[in-house]
Order: C-alpha cells, then structure tokens, then sequence
C-alpha cells in the first residue's frame, strides 16, 4: 500500500501526520487546562469555602467561652450581649453551611453539631438563669456540663472542618494524579513526533534530497557548475537541460526535415533509377543496331564523323545510365576470402591494353603479399580500376606514372588494416575539390558522370573500409584505401 | 590448294548444315533485341525462335522441335517468374542457357541459374554471343568445324 502511493502523496500524508500529531498535543494541553481551571474552580473553591466555614463556625464557637463565667464575677450585663452576638454569628454562619450542605456524611455532622449546641445553649441560658436567682452552687454544677457539652460540640466543628481539609487533600491528589497522566500522554505526544519527524526526515533524505544531490551531481558532472545551494544548482542545471532539450527538438526538426528532404529525394532517385532501368534496353538496342549499320556501312568522310560522334554520344549516354543504376541500386557484396593483392593484379592485368594506351607505366611495391581480407573481388576491383582510369584520364600528354603501394597496417587493439595506396604523378587534385570528390555527380571532366568515385567510396564503405585523398597539386594525386584484416 | 578450297568449302557446307539442325531460343523484353538477335543467328545459319516472356519459353521449350539452347534475359515481364525460374533450372539440365543480360542486373541474380553462361548485354554483344554459341554449338557437334 504504502509503496504503491507517490512520493509527493507520502511527503503529504507524513507532514499531515505531524501536525496532527503536534497541534493534537496543543489542543490535549489546552483542554487540561481548562479542565483543571473550572476543577479547581468548582470542586477545589467550594471545599476551601467549606473548610474556612467550618474554622469560622469553630471560632464562632470558642469565642462564646467565658462570657458566662465573666458575667458570673462582676454581673456585668454587657458579657450577655456579647454573648448573644457571638451566639448569632454562630447560628448565621451555622445556617449559611446548611443550605449549601447536601452530602448525606457532612449532614449528619452538622445535624450533631446543632444538635449538641442547642442543648449546651439550653443549659448555658439555664446557667444564667440560675445565676441571676443567686443559685450559684446549683448554677455551678450546671455550668460544669456546659462546659462538656461546648467542648463536645466544639470536637464535632473540628471533625467538620478536618473532613474538608481531607477532601482537599484527596482533591489534590486527584489532580497530581491527573497531571501525570497529562504528562504521560505529553511524554508520549512528544516521542510520537520525534518518530514522525525523524521518519520525515529520514524520507525527505533519501526520497528528496539524496536524489536531488545526486541528480546534481550527474548534471555537475556535465556542466561544470557547483553550488552549495541544491536548490539553486538543481534549477541551473533543469535550466540547463531544459535548454539542451530545446536545442535537441531544434536539431530533432532539422533531422526530420532533412529525414523528409532525403525521402523525397531517395523517391526521386527511386524513380529516376526505374526510368534508367527501362530505358536501357531500348537504348541498348539503338546501339545494337548502330553497331551493325557499323559493319556494313560505306560513309564518307563526313558521314563518318557524324556517325562516330553518334556512336561515342550513345556510348557516354550508356555510361551515365549504367553508374547512375549502379548507384542507385548497388549490387549485394559477394563476400570472400582474398589478398587485396590478388584484386590489384586482377585490376591491372584487366586495364592492361588501356593503360598501353595511355602511355602509363604501374609499378606495384608489395615488400610481403598482405593478410587476406574479406572482399568482393568483383566490386573492388571495380574501385581499383575506376582509381586507375581516373589517374589515367589526368594525366597530361606524355608519360604517366602510377604506383600501387601496398602495407599492412596492426591496429594493437583494433583491427589490422591492409593499405592499398594508388598514387600518380598528374596534376593532382586541388585542396578545394578534396571534399567534394566523393559527392554524387561532382565531375570535373567533360564526359564525366561524376559517380564513379561516389560508387568507390560507397564500395569501399560497405566493406568496413575508408577511402581517402592524399598529396596536393604537386604531388599528383594519391588514394589511400583501408580495408580491415581478416581476424 | 585447291584441295584446301574444297575441303574448306565442304566444311563450311557440313557446319550449316549442322547449324539448321540448332534450334535456339531467345528471349527478350524489348522486340527490337528480340529481332536484330534473331536476324544476326538466323543469319549464321541456326534456327531461331523468339520469346517475349516465360510462357513462350516454356511452351517453346516443350516444342516437338528439339530445342539446343536458350539466349535468355531474366528480365522479362512475367509476374510467375521464380516459379518459371525453377522449371527452366530444371530444364538447364538438359538445354544450356546463355544469360544475356546487363553486368549490374546478373550482379544482383548472380546464382539466378546456376549452371548458365554469361554474356553482358551492350552494343557489340552479338560478336561475343556468336562465339559462345558456336562454343556450346560444337560441344554439342563434336564434328563442326571452325
């Protein structure tokens, strides 16, 4: 469940837990407060209230002593009015206790208490009754039980307000025991957000900040740049991905438009290669029939030219059609084992008569027969004659020299490579021209179809080779040919 | 000598006679190759039928007239032409096949059957075509002479 939620859901429901458990906490604090407030308000007030009107009552009590005995030496009436005040503050606090008494235990107490006190009040007032008749000694012995009676009634107060006083007590030890638990529950409220907390962060470590940093440093790694700040460097370096998208889709349009730029020409060279391919056997019979009009012919002079420049005209049509189907349409490699050696005699032995012609002399350098490679010998000899021509057709009137140098290269780790270097002593290929020399119908011959050289190189290509110009003007000019050893 | 002129021209007498007894067929597209090709063997003295597509070949093929040799373009209009291809290998057994064709198509079909000769299909490509012919003409004749 948990792993199935996302990263920002758990980030959420963590920090929702946490401050739930915090302000749960607070709000458990607050609620104790008030508890305690209107407790002690209510219960801890009133059995204060009742424990300072059991001393008053007590007091009352005491302050009543010794009025009688006064009156009894110097008959001073004024000892019977005090007496009588006392008495009534003893009644008025006594009544105000009652009324607000409902428990059944202080009741009993207080039905005692006035009980005991109506009785030392009804012997007191017959006391001084019976000192005001003179009965002294009568009024003595009688005095004596009052005087048990006040001290009975005055144990009973004291029993009241010492009940209070451990109603208080209990009511303290209510509210400590109350406070432990609210400590207890704060105790734990506090260990349950230390976990949470520690569990957030834990989580915000290793699911926020430890892959930011190590986002970061991946995209420091590229960029170079550092900052203290993950934040700061993480939106430089979004910043900077984002840009390197944007240049990527730029560069992503170019290619599709350049994608749909070479569909279009591959339809159209597509085409052009199927018209190529019909025309050719209509052409080929033009000049089979140009051929046999040759055998049998009478021509002047003049007509003569006319049908040789025909002839050669139709020929160099021929060529053109014949390198662009191969161009667009190359043959599939017939692939075997061979010494490039064995295809450079091929070539020559093949161009012998016209390089007679030409007036060329090759010298073939091989110190040691190169490894074999894996070749079609057709296709390359192909490139070997087409190099050959070519250095042939520059060359200037007079003698030329060709040399076929040949080596082999190791590579140490990569592959061995056998070098074919076919270099002339002709004018050379300007550097201007060095990079188009490859390029589909790039010719700087008159007659040229300019796809000769593009055939080579594809040739070339298609067997893990590379083919290359070497020399300036001066030099004449030289192609490098590697192809890759066979292992 | 003119020993030599009879013997030569009683040669010469025997090999047409045994080339009226070569019946070649070929097979082109284009009717204007179909037509000078016909001309040119015709005229060295074979019998030559012509063949515009696979069909015609196979029914010339199975002709009650024996058939000697096929000069044969591959490329011809024929939608079955594998099919064809394998009945005509088959019958290579039997008829030798010259593949006369342009070098960049037999680049491609190289192994389209096994057992033909090849001669590249151009302007002059009736000299060569000629000479392979008389080849396979006097293997099959040991007697004719050049």
């Amino acid at each position: 469940m948990w792993i199935r939620i996302n990263l920002r859901a758990k980030f959420y429901v963590l920090l929702a837990l946490l401050v739930f458990i915090t302000m749960a906490g607070g709000a458990v604090m607050v609620w104790y407060t008030f508890r305690m407030e209107k407790f002690l308000s209510s219960v801890i007030d009133e059995d204060v209230a009742a424990f300072q009107n059991a001393e008053a009552l007590a007091s009352a009590l005491v302050n009543q002593k010794g009025f009688v005995s006064y009156y009894f030496i110097d008959g001073d009436p004024d000892w019977l009015n005090k007496l009588g005040k006392y008495r009534q503050i003893f009644r008025e606090k006594f009544d105000k206790i009652r009324s607000k008494v409902e428990d059944a235990e202080e009741k009993q107490i207080l039905d005692e208490i006035d009980k005991e006190y109506t009785v030392y009040i009804d012997i007191k007032d017959r006391v001084i009754s019976l000192y005001n008749a003179n009965a002294n000694e009568k009024g003595g012995v009688l005095h004596k039980e009052a005087r048990a009676l006040f001290f009975k009634t005055l144990n009973l107060c004291e029993e009241y307000r010492k009940m209070h006083l451990a109603r208080i007590n209990q009511v303290r030890a209510n509210a400590k025991s109350q406070a432990e638990t609210i400590r207890m529950i704060a105790g734990a409220s506090v260990f349950v957000v230390f976990v949470i907390g520690a569990f957030l962060a834990f989580f915000i470590m290793n699911h926020i900040l430890g892959p930011v940093r190590r986002l970061l440093k991946k995209i420091d790694k590229k960029s170079g740049q550092l900052s203290e700040d993950e934040i700061i460097s993480l939106s430089m370096g979004v910043h900077g991905l984002i840009q390197d998208v944007n240049h990527t889709r730029a560069e992503l349009e170019k290619s599709r438009e350049h994608l749909l730029q070479s569909e279009k020409l591959a339809m159209v060279g597509k085409l052009a290669a199927g018209m190529a391919h019909s025309i050719r056997n209509p052409f080929t019979s033009v000049k089979m029939r140009l051929f046999s009009l040759g055998r049998s012919l009478k021509l002047t002079e003049t007509e003569k030219e006319d049908f040789d420049v025909i002839s050669e005209e139709i020929r160099h049509i021929d060529a053109i059609v014949q390198n662009f189907l191969e161009f667009s349409r190359p043959p599939k490699l017939v692939m075997q084992e061979i010494s490039p050696s064995v295809v450079v005699d091929m070539a020559i032995q093949l161009l012998e008569h016209r390089l007679k012609s030409y007036n060329m002399s090759v010298d073939i350098v091989r110190e040691q027969m190169p490894p074999t490679i894996e070749a079609d010998p057709e296709q390359l000899k192909e490139v070997l004659v087409n190099i050959v021509v070519n250095a042939c057709e520059s060359m200037d009137k007079g003698e030329g020299m060709i040399i076929v140098h040949e080596e082999t290269i190791s590579g140490g780790s990569s592959k061995s490579k056998a070098i074919i270097r076919i270099s002339d002593n002709g004018p050379g290929i300007p550097d201007a021209l060095k990079d188009k020399i490859f390029q589909p119908f790039f010719t700087t011959k008159e007659e040229g179809t300019g796809l000769g050289l593009s055939i080579a190189a594809r040739i070339i290509q298609e067997h893990g080779g590379e083919i290359d110009i070497d020399g300036g003007a001066a030099e004449g000019a030289a192609f490098i040919i590697s192809l890759p050893v066979k292992e | 000598m003119l020993t030599d002129k009879l013997t030569n021209r009683f040669e010469k007498k025997q090999a047409k006679s045994v080339k009226k007894e070569f019946t070649i067929i070929v097979a082109d597209r284009n009717h204007h190759v179909r037509e000078f090709l016909h001309r040119e063997l015709a005229s060295e003295g074979y019998i030559v039928r012509s063949a515009e597509n696979y069909r015609q070949i196979l029914r010339l093929a199975f002709y009650p007239d024996a058939i000697s040799l096929l000069v044969l373009d591959p490329n011809l209009p024929d939608s079955d032409e594998s099919e064809t291809l394998e009945k005509l290998e088959r019958l290579g057994g039997r008829i030798p096949i010259i593949i006369h064709t342009f070098q960049s198509d037999y680049n491609e079909r190289r192994n389209i059957l096994p057992g033909a000769a090849f001669v590249e299909k151009n302007g002059n490509s009736i000299e060569k075509l000629k000479h392979v012919i008389e080849e396979i003409a006097r293997e099959k004749f040991q007697n004719l002479p050049y």
